[in-house]
């Protein structure tokens, strides 16, 4: 499936073929055997669906590059309100199906930071989860599905329940995990968890990057920590000066997001910060920070 | 607008005097036309031409001549 995939980017994108070359390189046969574990159920028996989610990916990487360039010269998100932000996007079907959920999918694989990410989560969350007698989880703002998908995978006993303001987002998400078997263990709500608190509350707890599309991030965390049971552990991470159509809180150093975790509650347990790519001088980079919090 | 004003848009971009356009001409003739200088094609492009383009048809340019058809649909004839 890699090989397919590799093909089909550069005929599509061919100042993108060298993405998947790039990450082999930098993370090896483990990083292949990953990508070709998710490619595979996805897309090895439907090869529109295949060339559908590069070209989405294709569009939601240049689409961040371009508005990367205007962020070196300018320094600021583009102002724009929750309410527009959920209008273009999270409520706008065309555009979550076309673009931004095969981007965001397949960026968790050829983005350096992303992935980055993905593997500080399975060092050092998903031992957390595993040695647990009850391993339910929450994951808020589940985007593709992809760490409800990652926390599934990490034994027969986990069960997860997902929560999002997004139809599209949750009927790929669906989709996504019945494709990898997982459904029966995986529930969704369409809700807002701010506007309408759950009350049930869970031992383990995911929100990945989320904290920037949001206005009021802090408000946010707190209604996370209530859905965090006492001597639970979350993991949660932000996107940091990384534009984005849907990026409205700029955040422009992982302190900002560390301090507002503990305003909210939280204990910061241990977190890793990384960059997409280094800068040529001293230009903002995209860049990621995770925490493990409880 | 002649061959030679969009030539010199793309020797600066890519830092090569000697890039000669053919409309076959992708990513995979000329060093570094990577996402970010393919980006940076397009910004020059933008502002030599005083025009926009939509993410779209940033995205379908595989090609020096995807580029041109999409310069004629805004009025921008060059002929290689």
């Amino acid at each position: 499936m890699i090989e397919r995939f590799e093909r089909s980017l550069a005929g599509i994108a061919p100042y993108m073929a060298g993405a998947v070359a790039r990450s082999r390189a930098l993370f090896g046969p483990d990083w292949e055997e990953d990508f070709e574990k998710t490619l595979a159920p996805l897309f090895a028996d439907d090869p529109d669906a295949l060339e559908k989610a590069i070209k989405g990916y294709v569009r939601f990487a240049l689409d961040a590059t371009r508005l990367q360039k205007k962020f070196e010269r300018d320094r600021v998100y583009a102002p724009k309100s929750y309410e527009e932000a959920s209008s273009e996007v999270y409520h706008n079907e065309e555009y979550m199906n076309s673009l931004y959920i095969p981007g965001i999918l397949l960026s968790h694989y050829l983005w350096k930071h992303h992935y980055n990410q993905l593997i500080y989560f399975r060092n050092t969350f998903a031992p957390l989860v595993k040695k647990s007698k009850t391993q339910e989880f929450c994951d808020i703002g589940i985007g593709s599905g992809f760490y409800s998908r990652q926390m599934l995978a990490l034994g027969p006993e986990v069960r997860g329940k997902a929560f999002d303001i997004s139809e599209p987002a949750v009927r790929y998400a669906t989709h996504h995990l019945q494709r990898f078997g997982l459904l029966d263990r995986w529930e969704y709500e369409l809700r807002d968890v701010v506007a309408v608190p759950p009350e049930a509350q869970w031992p383990f707890l995911v929100s990945v990057e989320v904290l920037e599309h949001l206005e009021d991030p802090t408000t946010f965390l707190r209604a996370l920590r209530r859905m965090l049971r006492p001597g639970g552990h979350g993991f949660i991470t932000a996107a940091i000066t990384a534009p984005n159509a849907d990026h409205i809180y700029l955040y422009n150093d992982s302190r900002e997001v560390r301090d507002q975790l503990v305003e909210a509650g939280f204990q910061v347990l241990q977190f890793q910060e990384d960059i997409a790519y280094k800068p040529k001088k001293d230009e903002p980079v995209p860049r990621l920070a995770a925490f493990i919090v409880t | 607008m002649t061959r030679e004003f969009l030539e010199n848009i793309f020797r600066e971009v890519f830092e090569n005097e000697a890039l000669v356009l053919r409309g076959d001409l992708s990513a995979k003739d000329v060093d570094g036309w990577d996402s970010f200088n393919h980006i940076n094609l397009i910004v020059m492009l933008e502002e030599s031409y005083k025009i926009t383009f939509e993410t779209e048809e940033i995205a379908s340019m595989a090609n020096v001549g995807d580029l041109i058809t999409i310069l004629r649909t805004k009025g921008i004839d060059v002929s290689l």
